[in-house]
């Protein structure tokens, strides 16, 4: 059996972040849980820890994409297998972390992404947030030729090849979308399931309406600025 | 020499540069940050003392009022040290990061091990 540790980035998420804890627990025993705690002011880190995770308090916010970072780091140090992204919002289920490793089990894919658009699922995104979804998934293919459905999914599953890239590079503002151009410009495999998701049970989306028009505008410049980068450049 | 823009340019070239070396002095100022405020400074100290030279610069470039060819080299500074301190932001702010994740990380292997030191006690 791999190593496999669930990680969960956090701020200020203290509504939510003991039921998420519980619902990995529920379904999946063998996993380990971390929660990066992105300088929360709130408790999100103490009732992760009365929960019995391991918590890494970061001494203040670096955002998403530090967040993210250091979970993988840890994850790459401690050598696990496998490593599993999940928001701390509740939005995904933790019911499919045992299908959102399988591809990766019979070594299919490097990075297997949780999608709410591969097929039929009860998810309703806003209007906006689908049209630009779909924006980013016109733009991805192409740049990589690849087709990816839900760019902007924060459920994903990562080997240990995907492990060790992250832990040594992974962009720091809105990382989503462009982790998946860097890996598939590397030659990696990439892989979407479908997943149910919920609408958040609380807090609030890092992107608001206000901020989407800024967020698309921002991350179509990342990625095409990415595309002029070299691989070494991306690690350093 | 009367008062003019040019020997005002001067005199300040001259107590920006001595400032710029006492700071240094002072260990106020790290050298490698200076290097690109000393050149200037003796640029414009080289340009404001030197009329003729000032005159045919400004010809060449075909500006007809030679003062401004001081604001021009001014400006041009300025901007472009403006873009030499972003990259410097830049750098520190992935430093600043690295450490940050470090820390993070190293505080929590510190707090597991000295949990297991006291765990280890108990028995």
């Amino acid at each position: 059996m791999p190593n496999v540790i669930v990680i969960i980035p956090a701020y200020n998420e203290e509504k939510t972040i003991d039921s998420v804890i519980n619902n990995i627990k529920r379904v999946n025993k063998d996993v380990d849980i971390l929660v990066v705690n992105d300088g929360s002011s709130d408790k999100t880190s103490l009732i992760a820890k009365n929960n019995g995770v391991t918590v890494i308090d970061l001494p203040f916010n670096l955002g998403i994409g530090g967040c993210m970072q250091t979970g993988y780091k840890y994850a790459y140090r401690y050598g696990y297998d496998i490593a599993i992204q999940i928001d701390a919002d509740g939005q995904h289920d933790a019911r499919f972390i045992d299908k959102l490793i399988k591809p990766i089990l019979e070594d299919k894919a490097d990075l297997v992404i949780g999608s709410r658009y591969v097929s039929k699922t009860n998810y309703k995104g806003s209007y906006l947030r689908r049209t630009g979804s779909y924006f980013f998934t016109l733009l991805l293919k192409a740049l990589t030729g690849k087709a990816i459905y839900d760019t902007t999914s924060g459920f994903r599953a990562a080997n240990r090849k995907v492990i060790k890239y992250f832990s040594e590079s992974y962009p720091q503002d809105y990382p989503e979308v462009e982790v998946v151009a860097r890996l598939s410009k590397s030659g990696f495999k990439i892989m979407e399931i479908p997943v149910e998701m919920y609408e958040r049970l609380g807090g609030r989306s890092s992107i608001n309406f206000r901020r989407s028009i800024y967020y698309m505008v921002k991350v179509t410049l990342a990625i095409l600025i990415n595309c002029i980068k070299t691989k070494e450049q991306q690690k350093a | 020499m009367f008062f003019n823009v040019y020997s005002f340019s001067l005199i300040f070239s001259i107590l920006f540069l001595v400032i710029i070396v006492v700071e240094i002095k002072k260990g106020n100022l790290l050298e490698k940050y200076s290097l690109f405020w000393i050149f200037f400074s003796i640029v414009m100290i080289v340009i404001s003392a030197n009329l003729r030279f000032l005159n045919l610069l400004s010809r060449m470039l075909h500006i007809y009022y030679a003062p401004s060819v001081l604001f021009l080299l001014g400006l041009l500074f300025i901007i472009s040290y403006c873009f030499h301190l972003t990259l410097i932001i830049s750098k520190q702010t992935e430093s600043i990061v690295k450490l940050t994740q470090e820390v993070a990380i190293l505080k929590n292997m510190v707090e597991k091990s000295s949990r297991d030191v006291e765990g280890g006690k108990g028995d």
